[in-house]
């Protein structure tokens, strides 16, 4: 099942790497290195899945999360973090994120993940 | 004469109790230590005044005891020599005292005080002794709030620092079980292969850097100098090296090399390599965006060799200048501040432990309109000891 998926990442070297890893998959991606630029993606076009770093430049992946639900989409929302805290894990609950992975996450659930299901369900294959 | 208690005495000659605890803080004083005693004084003074005024205060029997164990007996003088406690050890942080100075500069205080209060006194009185009593409580609890706080800001740094470590090494490792995943579903004849394998090797070498950061950490914090292996070198070829990797590293980045004089010497090549490349790093990463970050290797002088690296752009900050070449300290190493890429913050520590094991110095000088320049000073020829 192909989805819609944006990749928020700032390290150049993921960032193409993810989307190298997830294209065979028939996914259709857009990829952000900044909060600004999903800002940018997400008023262009509501994605179903968002995979998003949590240390960006200008801000955090909560301050994308918080973008993707003040818009009222229901994208399911995997954050994938070098800084992975308990505080964090909860606050990114409290935003309806699916899974915070710390990296480096195993990849093929990620992939898993991104051909799960686009909306509510139980989280399929998703990694926790 | 008219008796005169022990708290009043302070209160009365704060200022050649400091004079005399200058001077004997100077004798105790660890050589190196980044802060010297005068700078010191405003913040012994506020203890000081604080013991007298806690001194000067009724107590009961169990108030005292509490006190002396570092549990401050509560009460407006109580809680003022607490606050003030609490905010020297926080400052002493701040100024680059270890732990041990901090109590040396107490061993000085508290020895002022009783000398020069002995030397005042024509005849013995039987509250004497429990003045004395008194203020060695007082100077206990003050000490014990003080460690506490000084303890709890370096344990915090600490946890910074290894959330940074996590995080810095995190980045690359995702990098290459990435690379790893993308890699086993190709064939071996695929073309990016060697591309994907590049990149594994890449984020390799940068962990290996940050381990390498942390070994000097580790030696160096254990009281070592950093082994040196000197052999003749040339400081003009080794900068101009650095700025060929650093352009390289960094399209677009403008770093320019001057020499002046003889650059050649006789130094440990991949140490000095090491400082150059951390200034030139730092330079890039905090001067002024497309900004010109320009290295000067100064050779006129026939017993040394300086090496200035400069950059336009914001001032460091005042009060980050005395500890920015302590590790565990800085308040902007964090891991949401823009820190040097592949860097866990410990580049000038390591930058002035090797300028110091080659018996030289770093300084820094940073101002809006000249700038940020930092200067290493290296004897011309260094020893295998690190002495010249």
């Amino acid at each position: 099942m192909n989805h819609q998926i944006l990749i928020v990442e700032d390290d150049p070297l993921l960032r193409r790497g993810m989307c190298a890893l997830l294209r065979p998959h028939g996914h259709a991606l857009v990829a952000a290195g900044t909060v600004a630029e999903a800002r940018a993606h997400l008023a262009a076009g509501p994605p179903s899945h968002a995979i998003v770093d949590l240390n960006l430049p200008d801000g955090t992946g909560a301050d994308v999360v918080r973008e993707i639900r003040g818009r009222g989409l229901p994208a399911r929302v995997m954050i994938l973090t070098g800084s992975p805290d308990a505080d964090l894990v909860a606050a990114a609950r409290a935003l309806g994120v699916d899974a915070v992975v710390a990296k480096p996450p195993d990849w093929n659930a990620v992939v898993r993940w991104a051909a799960g299901p686009a909306d509510g369900g139980g989280g399929n294959g998703a990694p926790t | 004469m008219t008796h005169m208690r022990l708290g009043a005495f302070i209160s009365a000659n704060v200022e050649s109790i400091l004079a005399e605890w200058e001077a004997f803080a100077r004798s105790v004083w660890p050589k190196g230590a980044a802060a010297d005693p005068e700078e010191l004084r405003d913040s012994a003074a506020e203890i000081l005044q604080a013991v007298a005024a806690d001194m000067g205060r009724a107590q009961t029997g169990h108030e005292r005891s509490e006190k002396s164990m570092g549990r401050g007996a509560g009460g407006a003088d109580s809680d003022r020599l607490d606050d003030a406690s609490e905010i020297h050890g926080a400052g002493r942080v701040g100024s680059g005292l270890t732990i041990r100075e901090m109590v040396a500069e107490y061993r000085a205080l508290r020895a002022s005080v009783l000398r020069l209060w002995r030397a005042s006194r024509p005849a013995p009185d039987d509250r004497d002794l429990e003045d004395v009593t008194r203020f060695n409580e007082a100077i206990d609890q003050s000490l014990a709030r003080a460690v506490g706080s000084f303890t709890g800001r370096l344990d915090a740094s600490r946890q910074m620092f290894l959330a940074i470590l996590g995080h810095d090494i995190r980045g690359p490792l995702a990098a290459i079980t990435l690379s790893a995943t993308l890699a086993a579903g190709r064939g071996p004849a695929d073309p990016e292969l060697p591309e994907l394998m590049g990149q594994v090797t890449a984020s390799a070498g940068a962990i290996s850097a940050l381990v390498a950061d942390l070994t000097d950490f580790a030696a160096t914090t254990m009281g070592a100098r950093l082994p040196l292996v000197p052999a003749a070198a040339d400081l003009g070829a080794i900068c101009r090296d650095v700025a060929r990797e650093a352009r390289a590293a960094r399209p677009g980045a403008d770093v320019r090399v001057a020499v002046r004089g003889w650059s050649t010497g006789t130094w440990d090549a991949h140490r000095v390599r090491q400082v150059a490349a951390n200034l030139v790093g730092n330079a890039l990463q905090h001067g002024a965006a497309g900004g010109a970050v320009t290295v000067t290797v100064d050779g006129t002088a026939p017993g040394e060799v300086a090496v200035r690296v400069h950059n336009a752009g914001d001032p460091i900050p005042r009060d980050v200048l005395p500890t920015i070449f302590d590790p565990l300290v800085r308040g902007r190493t964090a891991v949401h501040a823009r820190r040097t890429p592949g860097s866990i913050g410990l580049g000038l520590y390591i930058a002035r432990e090797a300028a110091q094991a080659h018996g030289g110095r770093i300084a820094v000088a940073s101002t809006a309109a000249a700038g940020t320049t930092f200067t290493v000073t290296l004897p011309r020829h260094a020893g295998a000891a690190g002495r010249v």
